[in-house]
């Protein structure tokens, strides 16, 4: 058998791990990156809400509609405006009944509002993490085999790359092989910290499911003990909750003024336990706390519900530094803390994972190309992950495009909405992927980025239909949480009508037989 | 505090680029010097660091520190667009950024 050196038997790795698992992780990369902005695709999605501009008096209106809507309820929650939702959260359960009900309130008038169903941002956080389609264990074991795939992919990788330092900044922008491996090791190593910080701390993630020895040892088959003492809620006070009496709420503007006094940033939710009795309690939260040691939760504080006097609050068990390193990295994939600036630089970040991953499959082709165009046949596995290239690379986009478009066009009285959506992606997905089958590689590369660029292209002119959503007004109003989702997909568009237009331009011997022979490579 | 930090990683990205002979050249047309090969990358190096406290300064460190990882992959990725397409604004721009993040500053 021959023998590799160290660096081949890592290219070797690398070159199949990447291939392999390739379009499974740009998948998973591209949804994770959008999840940092999941809220605001929520958002987005429901331009019910736009209209809803919150103001000082918003958490008042939501208390008085409370009142009005569930003056028997056992506790409510109210989740008020913030940097990333125009519109107030309301749910409560009434006594004796597991299910909450739920609302979404106007911020302006304090009145409920009829909000399309849709899964929004979320069906991309379920998606990365756990996929879809198949039993969520299934997929969430998938994940997280590709992931730790992904981590080999990176380390031997470094290993490959001969000239990591001196060709830290280089990137050769043209017609050649050369600059798609530029392009794919630029893409790496600049964002080499946030690769392994984001695939590492995913994997930690999963660490319970991954090795949960250590917690079945200690707790036998009673993991629900494990998580509670692990992540601590406050005790349910055991005496029975007394009878509704009708004892009225205290004001709340005293309440909100005592904790803005504290908190610049402000109250994010309040919650109230037995509103309507002498026992009532008023618990407001502070809006997402900075800190990554407790994952963003933020401070609170207590009121009686009937006097106003503020109230002592269980302290929250220390869960020492095992417990800190946990949440720090978990705290920094699930970006909690972060402010509306690091979103975007970790959007960015992501956005060169997963064109990390998109220039690594596209490389795969190219580099075999000379080696087919030699013996003048192509066999079935290259050919294969052409197509796979393309329906992957440039049609997830386009599915995802489709995803949006179906939330906009779909009928709002429509049963199963909300799958029909997902349906949609799927089926655009699924059309993608056969596509390139009927056409030449390069031909169904043009085609499917103009396709991505005209479908993002749309979708702000498509909101020109809605009252509250389209740019006009969202800029008039500096409503940016919406104008930024249209203005990106604007950018998106751009940048998928360019590469488009880029190929089209790009003499057809460089994608279907390079002649020039490219010069000296490191081996991918 | 955020702006100065990513103008800080530019600036000391663009001077450590610049101390290579390969980039010197794309941005000057020849080789760097030796005594100006060594002068950029003192000054790059350490400020990088800076760019650091700047993070640390606005968010506290623990999340400083990870925004600042974040700022240094984007600020490279510029750095490299920028010389491959325009590299004659790799020296104005590394000159001016930190200046100009800091103007917000001072007019709070």
């Amino acid at each position: 058998m021959k023998v590799r050196g160290f660096r081949q038997a890592n290219a070797w790795l690398h070159n199949w791990t990447g291939l392999l698992l390739g379009w499974l992780l740009y998948a998973i990369f591209l949804t994770g990156t959008l999840c940092f902005f999941q809220n605001e695709i929520t958002l987005w999605m429901k331009p019910e809400q736009h209209g809803s501009h919150p103001d000082a008096g918003s958490a008042e209106r939501a208390w008085a509609t409370l009142q009005r809507l569930a003056p028997t309820a056992e506790q409510w929650r109210i989740q008020l405006p913030g940097e990333r939702n125009t519109a107030i959260q309301v749910n409560w359960n009434e006594p004796g009944q597991e299910k909450r009900h739920a609302l979404t309130l106007d911020a302006a008038s304090g009145e409920p509002l009829e909000v399309r169903e849709t899964l929004g941002g979320q069906f991309f956080y379920r998606f990365h993490f756990q996929l879809f389609g198949i039993d969520y264990m299934w997929g969430r074991w998938i994940v997280c085999i590709a992931t730790m795939l992904m981590l080999v992919a990176i380390v031997s990788g470094v290993i490959v790359h001969k000239k990591i330092f001196q060709e830290f900044f280089t990137f050769r922008p043209g017609k050649s092989q050369r600059a798609w491996l530029d392009a794919h090791n630029a893409t790496a190593v600049l964002a080499l910290p946030f690769h392994l910080m984001i695939t590492y701390s995913g994997l930690l993630l999963f660490m319970y499911m991954l090795m949960p020895w250590g917690m079945q040892s200690v707790y036998q088959d009673d993991t629900r003990r494990f998580f509670s003492e692990l992540f601590p809620r406050d005790p349910v006070e055991a005496n029975p909750a007394p009878m509704q009496n009708g004892v009225p709420l205290t004001d709340l503007r005293p309440l909100l003024d005592e904790a803005e006094r504290h908190w610049p940033r402000g109250v994010g939710s309040i919650e109230v336990r037995r509103p309507g009795t002498e026992l009532a309690v008023i618990e407001l939260r502070e809006l997402g706390g900075d800190s990554l040691l407790d994952r963003g939760a933020g401070e609170r504080l207590r009121f009686d519900g009937t006097t106003g006097e503020p109230l002592d609050i269980p302290p929250q068990a220390d869960g020492g530094t095992a417990k800190a390193v946990y949440n720090v990295l978990t705290g920094l994939h699930l970006l909690r803390f972060a402010g509306v600036e690091m979103r975007w630089f970790f959007f960015l970040s992501g956005l060169l994972g997963t064109a990390m991953i998109a220039t690594g499959l596209v490389l795969w082709v190219g580099k075999r190309l000379p080696k087919r165009r030699k013996s003048g046949t192509t066999p079935f596995g290259h050919r294969l992950v052409e197509v796979l290239n393309v329906g992957t690379v440039a049609g997830l986009p386009v599915a995802i495009a489709a995803y949006f478009w179906a939330n906009r066009l779909l009928p709002l009285g429509l049963a199963q909405r909300i799958d029909w959506e997902i349906r949609c992606l799927f089926i655009a997905w699924a059309l993608c992927l056969v596509h390139p089958l009927l056409r030449s590689y390069r031909r169904a590369w043009i085609e499917q980025l103009a396709l991505a660029s005209l479908l993002y292209a749309g979708l702000p002119l498509l909101n020109l239909s809605l009252p509250d959503s389209h740019l006009l007004t969202t800029l008039a109003h500096g409503q940016w949480l919406v104008a930024g989702m249209d203005l990106t997909l604007l950018a998106l568009a751009a940048l998928f009508g360019l590469a488009a237009w880029k190929l089209t331009r790009l003499p057809s011997s460089a994608v279907q037989n390079p002649t020039r022979k490219a010069p000296q490579e490191a081996p991918i | 505090m955020i702006w100065l930090g990513l103008a800080l990683c530019f600036s000391g990205f663009a001077a450590l680029c610049l101390s290579m002979d390969t980039h010197h050249e794309q941005v000057f047309g020849t080789d760097a010097p030796d005594g100006r090969r060594l002068l950029l990358r003192l000054l790059g190096w350490p400020t990088l660091v800076i760019a650091v406290f700047a993070c640390a300064n606005a968010l506290g460190l623990s999340v400083g520190i990870a925004l600042w990882a974040g700022q240094l992959s984007i600020a490279a990725g510029i750095l490299v667009l920028l010389l491959a397409y325009r590299p004659r604004l790799v020296v104005p721009l590394a000159l001016t950024a930190p200046p100009l993040a800091l103007l917000p500053l001072l007019f709070r």
